[in-house]
């Protein structure tokens, strides 16, 4: 298991160097908004472009430009001109196109908030999709299944913005028709970690809404697969009640294939998924700030949260297979 | 300045809006000078230009922002968004109560000695003015002189220092030094410190006026060396994280600044502080506390500064939703969105709202669709003469129902149309002919507002096309605009217009600052049409709205802002000459007389002179300034704070 | 009184092309410490019947008929809790695939643990003391140990073993054993089948053994049926079945059999035809299009009766039974099921 483990982690850093070379042929390649020019404002002359480009240092050739930047990322040398642009590393994430800020102290100051966002909308989409599919699975083709399953394909139809809006104007405490959650950027307004909380319900809820459905839906499958297996009716010949067959012997099989979905959804969100949900509400998360820096051509920021982005989901690939593991033990030895 | 109005990201799908023109609104046209009825704005929507009598002190504010400032520097900041900030943290040497046109003396004591027939401008810097914590120390004409020679460094890129004071003696070679040593800022010879409290500016020629506006921008406010000197060593600089403040308030920072609000005034709790700014987080919100060593009028600062802690909260998206947030709720205002179109028409046409909660203030901007004037069919080549391509451009906007364009962007309350540059509030603006625009048949082409197609047609035959339309390959056009709402729009409705004229229109949209930088900016790239540009006046000069935009000596081959290239040898020259008038009388009428002759050339469709439409929560006083078109955070408060 | 009495017994299922009569009208019963062997092919209804004694066919789609009486109680009456006392604990079954058949993510020691958790309340000390027990009862060696092991790391037959002994670990009345070593290699079968007999003579509990391959049963069985198309259509003791059996079908069972204690055959004679739809079976003898001694009384569904002349050889053939001696030798002295020499 360590070997495996080790492997694993090795592969990770590989890909976050593969992740980061392509980012950079991306914005270097399709047309963007010339950070340099952005910088200097509308009236600034050539020479204060190529100074403010030299500075940023734009005018290196890309793959020195990358190579710097790698070095910062991943190593404390001083390489490829790291100590006059941003300094050097490790874990040196380079500063704000745009506010001079370091990116690490940027994304480390975003992600608490789409950490809550993530941590709510898991536990609400957990309670429930799961109880949603698992009944379903046990009552098919009654009229409770089929209105579950219908209710659950609209809410993976309706796009999160729209039902964003929809419920702010249900349920906001200012613009609501009914006055009882907190409205937009009422996150930005709270002060504790209680009322932080108490400002993404309605967050938790839209971001949890879609994705419960899909859970339910495909627990669902997962169950009505698992039901008609041997050792459930081996359970059943053995005078197990009805009650731990479905928890202990069907929900127990059905649930792997959710673990591995669950894991590849928070890695996601995590890194940046959540953007619309943190665009009506005005949730300050990494998913609104990469929108923002890619619309402002801010490619340090845009790198540094891919690459937090990418970590995360290797992380939880990771922590998936791990678990996968410890719940189905037929794989544990390969 | 370009203008901008950092735009709205997403469009709500749940609120789809029509262009909604306001039935209730009456507005009167009549020209007058001055005033806000000059902009068009119904009385109901009038913004307050000063706080009500019974303006208390206390209570936070809070205004809601779409996107972030450019720069916490004063030195770079750019955009009138950032004023908001700049005006009520900073002292500048010249500053802008709310209801001014014209700059009034701030850190300067008095308005400043011009001499030498406009080339020797002094000033006396007021004694007793003190920097925040940790600084804590007095202002000395030093910091002025130091504030705009570190502004060209390349670590605080500052587009109006080498627009406007390039004319100070030793310029030139201050620029050459920063070349050499891109660390520590030069020296400029033509600013002179004999003491403390005087500033002295030689300028090569007499362009006194456009430097003195010039020191109303943030650039003037005061940097202290000792202080600085570090972070402007690195590159870019780091002051922004630094900065220090002379204005009513500071961003709360390390040595934090806690607020009595019994008594209104401001104490550092850590003494022990660097002065890095923890209020500040980029893209997220900025917190305003007051300045603990701020005095008031007794050091002659005319801003009553009312409210005890502010907070700006960005990322607010979606326009609709943010602005019912700021009217539904409690001490809340806009700041760099306008209300979406539904809201507008919600706040006009229904009770849900009082009236008064939403006012429009002019912005000193116009907007225009720029006509390439290097190439076929809007300039020269496929064998259209310059004659011809003047016709055709004229065709052009007299075919344009320019009400129809302005309507995009709102309504009436969103500005009225335009018929020359120079917008209203600007000297010159009368001069050039007002709301109505040039008389006589030579600006035929720009007299109808809503199009006028038989008259197109007449052009359209002048040029050369006898059908009245555009004929040939050479009617086959390029547009670059806005990927959203409502510059989107507004390219839409005018490609619209165009192929009404024969044009067939390839509409490429792109985002905001793309469109910029990799098209409309570059003359290389440049398409025929650039739909969405237009330009806000740095200061209340005409030549801020004139010169950059339409000489052909600031036609630069990378980050170009004359848009439709227009380069007529007899207008540069007239702008060249202009800039130096120290007359004021003098210096409208020339300057309108320019604006005129620049509408004679066609270059562009002017639409609109926009006005920047505000929100409030009911029960805050707002008070708006007519410099940046944005509530004045140190002027407005709140009714029961 | 037998231990268990099927009483015409009809178990049909609603299907959207039908309905599919599994079980249609068999009745058998089971003595105390006696060998049933149910004989037939696959799809005869010899699974569902069983399963059915055990409840285990309830569906929205399943309905049933017919009395299934134990210790005097029909269970087809009987409450789900009742039904949950009886499984494990008064009648047990183990199924064909032991792989398939335990939970692959639990434990082995934490399955028979589970079994018997359900019906005793003991301490799980206890519990896992009578598991190793049980463990070591089936042959497994070092089954302390085993007890912490998954069903994937036991070969098929040990499976099949651990099963038995999940099985057996309440000491119930009744084993069924649903095809217990179809999936097991021929050598470990006869292990298997030996098992299953000794702890038999251990236990005293009858056993119930389900295949489709009459040699399974040839050992170890005292009565057999023999099972087609839903129906009993012969049932006898082990020697009236093999020495006398009274229905072609069974011939052609027989006549498959390679018999070892036999000289050898040309060939093994086989059963021509395919079993048929138990959606529409054909009326009266449901054997009738395989056999090749029909004639037309075989339109009327044959009774299960004795009719060879023991009262409990029971079979469901109108040929007479001296007919039926002489058609059923073929090759001499073998007997199998073929067309009569014209």
């Amino acid at each position: 298991m360590l070997r495996y483990i080790v492997r694993r982690v090795l592969w990770g850093v590989v890909l976050l160097f593969l992740v980061s070379a392509v980012i950079f042929l991306i914005f270097y390649v399709f047309p963007n908004a010339d950070p340099a020019k952005l910088r200097a404002g509308r009236q600034a002359n050539p020479r204060l472009i190529s100074q403010i480009r030299e500075q940023l240092g734009l005018s290196d050739p890309i793959w020195e430009q990358f190579l710097r930047y790698m070095t910062q990322v991943f190593t404390p040398f001083d390489w490829f001109g790291a100590s006059q642009h941003g300094g050097t590393g490790p874990l040196n994430f380079g500063n704000s196109f745009q506010s001079n800020t370091p990116v690490k102290e940027i994304i480390l100051d975003r992600l608490p908030a789409t950490g809550l966002l993530v941590a709510g909308a898991v536990v609400f989409w957990l309670l429930m999709g799961l109880p949603v599919g698992i009944i379903s699975a046990i009552k098919r083709r009654s009229a409770l299944d089929r209105t579950t399953m219908v209710t659950s394909l609209a809410f993976i139809s309706a796009p999160v913005f729209w039902l964003g809006l929809v419920a702010l104007y249900l349920f906001a405490s200012d613009v609501g028709l009914i006055h009882i959650f907190p409205g937009i950027g009422s996150y930005l307004d709270a002060d504790t970690f209680l009322a932080k909380c108490w400002s993404l319900f309605l967050p938790w809820l839209v971001l949890a809404a879609a994705t419960a459905a899909i859970y339910a839906r495909y627990l669902r499958s997962s169950m009505i697969d698992v039901m008609s297996e041997d050792y459930i009716r081996t359970a059943r010949a053995k005078g197990v009640g009805e009650r731990t067959v479905i928890m202990r012997h069907e929900v127990r099989s059905a649930i792997t294939p959710i673990v591995t979905l669950l894991g590849l959804d928070i890695g996601l969100l995590l890194a940046g998924n959540a953007i619309l949900t943190e665009s009506v509400f005005n949730i300050p998360g990494v998913g609104r700030e990469i929108v923002v820096a890619i619309n402002r051509s801010d490619l340090p920021v845009i790198q540094g949260i891919v690459l937090f982005g990418a970590f995360f989901i290797v992380t939880f690939n990771l922590i998936v297979d791990i678990a996968y593991a410890y719940l189905d033990p037929r794989v544990r030895y390969q | 300045m370009r203008l901008t109005r950092l735009r709205l990201v997403l469009p709500a799908l749940l609120l789809l809006a029509l262009a909604g023109v306001l039935s209730a609104c009456g507005s009167s046209s009549s020209s007058s000078s001055g005033g806000t009825e000059a902009a068009g704005i119904p009385s109901e929507f009038k913004a307050p230009t000063s706080a009500p009598d019974s303006a208390e002190k206390g209570g936070t504010l809070t205004q809601l922002n779409e996107g972030d400032i450019d720069y916490m520097d004063p030195g770079a900041a750019y955009y009138q968004v950032t004023y908001s900030v700049t005006l009520a943290t900073q002292r500048t040497l010249m500053g802008w109560p709310p209801n001014a046109t014209q700059p009034a003396p701030d850190l300067a004591d008095g308005q400043p000695q011009v001499t030498d027939g406009g080339k020797t401008i002094t000033f006396k810097i007021r004694p007793g003015v003190k920097y925040s914590p940790p600084v804590d120390r007095e202002v000395k004409s030093e910091d002025v002189k130091y504030a705009i020679e570190r502004s060209l460094l390349p670590g605080v890129p500052n587009g109006y220092t080498p627009a406007y004071l390039a004319d100070l003696e030793g310029f030139k070679q201050a620029e050459q030094a920063v070349k050499n040593n891109k660390t520590a800022a030069p020296d400029i010879s033509g600013i002179e410190t004999p003491d403390d409290q005087t500033l002295v500016l030689h300028l090569t020629r007499s362009s006194s006026i456009p430097v003195i506006q010039a020191l109303s921008l943030p650039v003037s406010a005061p940097v202290p060396e000792e202080y600085a000197k570090k972070y402007d060593a690195a590159s870019p600089s780091t002051y922004g994280q630094y900065v220090t403040f002379t204005g009513p308030y500071m961003v709360q920072n390390d040595c934090d600044v806690k607020v009595d609000t019994s008594n209104h005034t401001a104490e550092a709790q850590n003494s022990n502080c660097s002065g890095k700014l923890t209020g500040y987080k980029p893209g997220k919100s900025i917190d305003l506390v007051r300045n603990p060593n701020w005095t008031g009028d007794k050091e002659g600062d005319y801003r009553p500064a009312y409210l005890d802690q502010i907070q700006i909260q960005e990322g607010f998206s979606d326009p609709t939703s943010a602005s019912q947030k700021i009217l539904s709720g409690e001490d809340q205002v806009s700041g760099d969105f306008p209300p979406s179109k539904t809201v507008v028409q919600q706040v006009a046409t229904t009770s849900k709202y009082n009236k008064d909660q939403m006012v429009a203030v002019p912005s000193g901007g116009n907007r225009y669709i720029a006509l390439n004037m290097t190439k076929p069919p809007f300039g020269p080549g496929s064998g259209l003469s310059a004659e011809q391509a003047l016709n055709v451009r004229k065709a052009v906007i007299a075919n344009s129902d320019r009400t129809a364009l302005r309507n995009t962007r709102g309504g009436e309350l969103f500005g009225p149309v335009a018929t020359h540059f120079i917008p209203p509030l600007i000297p010159g603006f009368d001069e050039a002919g007002g709301l109505q625009g040039p008389q006589g048949s030579e600006f035929d082409f720009v007299q109808n507002p809503n199009g006028d197609a038989d008259l197109a047609k007449s052009y359209m035959e002048k040029a050369g096309f006898k059908s009245g339309k555009c004929e040939g390959s050479v009617c086959n056009v390029t547009m670059v605009g806005d990927d959203a709402p409502p510059g989107k729009d507004t390219a839409t409705v005018f490609q619209h217009q165009l192929e009404q004229l024969g044009f067939h229109v390839t509409f490429q949209p792109v985002a905001h600052d793309i469109m910029y930088t990799k098209f409309c900016s570059v003359p290389a790239n440049q398409p025929q049409v650039c739909p969405n540009v237009g330009w806000i006046k740095d200061f209340n000069d005409p030549q801020s709205i004139l010169q950059v935009p339409f000489s052909g000596d600031s036609i630069n081959p990378s980050n170009n802002s004359n848009w439709p290239q227009l380069d007529d040898p007899k207008i540069n020259k007239a702008i060249s000459d202009a800039v130096t008038i120290t007359d004021e009388n003098e210096r409208a009428k020339v300057w309108g007389g320019i604006d005129d002759q620049i509408t004679a050339q066609a270059p562009a469709v002017p639409w609109v002179w926009d006005n920047d439409v505000l929100v409030r929560s009911d029960d805050v006083n707002g008070v708006a300034n007519l410099f940046n078109g944005e509530w004045d955070l140190a002027y407005t408060s709140l009714s029961n704070p | 009184m037998s231990l268990l009495e099927i009483q015409d017994l009809k178990v049909h299922f609603e299907t959207d092309d039908g309905i599919v009569k599994a079980v249609d009208g068999a009745s058998f019963s089971v003595d105390e410490g006696q060998t049933l062997g149910i004989v037939g092919e696959s799809g005869c209804g010899k699974s569902v019947a069983n399963m059915t004694i055990l409840g285990l066919t309830q569906s929205p789609i399943t309905s049933i008929e017919g009395k299934i009486m134990f210790e005097g109680k029909n269970l087809l009456e009987a409450s789900p809790e009742e039904m949950q006392a009886i499984r494990g604990e008064e009648i047990a079954m183990i199924f064909q695939d032991p792989l398939t058949s335990l939970h692959p993510f639990y434990k082995v020691g934490s399955q028979l643990t589970e079994a018997i958790h359900v019906h005793r309340d003991v301490s799980k000390q206890d519990a896992r003391d009578r598991a190793i027990e049980l463990l070591e009862l089936v042959g497994i060696p070092d089954p302390a140990r085993r007890m912490r092991d998954y069903p994937h790391e036991f070969s098929g037959g040990m499976r099949q073993r651990v099963m038995i002994a999940m099985a057996l670990v309440n000491d119930p009345k009744i084993l069924i054993a649903d095809e217990p070593t179809t999936a097991l290699d021929v050598t470990i079968q006869a292990q298997i089948l030996r098992l299953i007999q000794s702890l038999q003579d251990r236990f005293g509990m009858a056993v119930v053994l389900i295949t489709h391959d009459l040699g399974v049963v040839a050992d170890t069985a005292n009565y057999i049926n023999v099972m087609y198309a839903g129906r009993i259509v012969e049932a006898g003791t082990l020697d009236e079945i093999f020495y006398d059996p009274q229905h072609p079908y069974t011939w052609g069972l027989l006549g498959s059999l390679a018999r070892p204690d036999r000289p050898r055959v040309k060939r093994l004679s086989q059963i021509h035809g395919q079993p048929p739809s138990l959606l529409a079976p054909p009326q009266g003898c449901h054997f009738r299009p395989r056999c090749p001694h029909e004639f037309d009384k075989c339109k009327q569904t044959p009774s299960l009766d004795p009719r060879s002349g023991t009262p409990a050889h029971l079979d469901r053939c109108w040929l007479p039974p001296e007919k039926k001696r002489t058609l059923r030798v073929i090759q001499g002295d073998q007997i199998g099921l073929e067309a009569p020499a014209a």
